[in-house]
């Protein structure tokens, strides 16, 4: 048995109806999911927990899992949370300099295209696990291409 | 921040008549659940289609994602599906010696805990996919097992 060698990522959705919340990014001009990486003797919802307080300032509890995103070129395992916000205010960081809450049909032109598929996933079929390989470009090429449209 | 690096793991569920198969394995006095590693260039469904066809010669698709378990020790992730048989009949092979259909009311002797709470976690019938951070023994050592 051969066994191939990950990272895990979690990412957080926030929802108020048909909306759901991004950051935009103090590094490039772009909209982000709170997420990030899988520390050295985390569980993943403490993952999920820490990460989402990180980039937004609220505290939160997984409803469930929405989505297992394996990036094939990256070799990263994704999974995403609908969570539920108990406490906690919107508060910029060193991550986030503004949030907003879109509409999932209306998702600003900037948002790196990963989470855009990640997000219509959920809206389009919400009673159903997404199981999805996505092979696109590593984020960062893929912000600095969105960054030079913007410009 | 350091990252860890994880194993990835797929388990099917493949069920008949309300029972889950399980497979005896060639080299340890062990039954689980047909599955294995992820190499780096495939995709989860086709981890679990080649594993099940290796382990027991059945063509299967994948229905539903049960449960993700993070197994803390090992730091592997594993998931299980609930897989649809489409052709092929058992066949024992190099890693599998014999078959047993079980339920969460009897279990063979030599099965790992862990793999009984997946199982367990499969009868539960749950709308949504389990999560879970398993942190017990290796089974080899949980059992006691020697080749």
């Amino acid at each position: 048995m051969s066994y191939g060698k990950y990272k895990v990522a979690v990412a957080g959705l926030i929802t108020k109806g048909e909306k759901v919340l991004l950051h935009h990014r103090t590094d490039y001009d772009a909209w982000d999911l709170p997420s990030g990486g899988m520390e050295a003797g985390e569980t993943i919802i403490q993952t999920l927990k820490r990460e989402v307080r990180e980039e937004t300032g609220l505290k939160v509890e997984p409803k469930k899992l929405i989505g297992v995103y394996h990036n094939f070129k990256r070799d990263v395992i994704v999974f995403i949370f609908l969570v539920k916000v108990i406490s906690g205010k919107l508060t910029k960081n060193k991550e986030a300099d503004d949030f907003g809450y879109f509409l999932y049909k209306k998702l600003p032109r900037n948002i790196i295209p990963k989470h855009r598929e990640r997000i219509l996933n959920y809206f389009n079929n919400r009673k159903k696990v997404a199981i999805v390989t996505q092979r696109s470009w590593p984020s960062i090429k893929t912000l600095k291409k969105i960054n030079k449209i913007n410009k | 921040m350091k990252r860890d690096i994880f194993k990835v793991a797929v388990r099917a569920i493949i069920v008949k008549n309300k029972k889950v198969l399980l497979l005896h394995r060639r080299d340890y006095d062990l039954w689980e659940l047909p599955g294995g590693g992820m190499d780096n260039n495939e995709t989860i469904k086709h981890a679990i289609k080649r594993e099940v066809k290796e382990e027991t010669n059945l063509t299967v698709k994948p229905l539903k994602l049960i449960g993700v378990y993070h197994n803390y020790r090992d730091k592997i992730i594993i998931f299980t599906f609930l897989v649809k048989i489409l052709s092929g009949r058992l066949k024992k092979n190099d890693e599998a010696d014999n078959f047993i259909w079980c339920d969460d009311r009897k279990f063979p002797k030599n099965v790992s805990s862990k793999n009984k709470q997946r199982i367990l976690d499969y009868y539960k019938n749950k709308k949504e996919a389990i999560i879970k951070t398993q942190r017990g023994k290796r089974v080899i050592e949980e059992l006691g097992l020697k080749k």
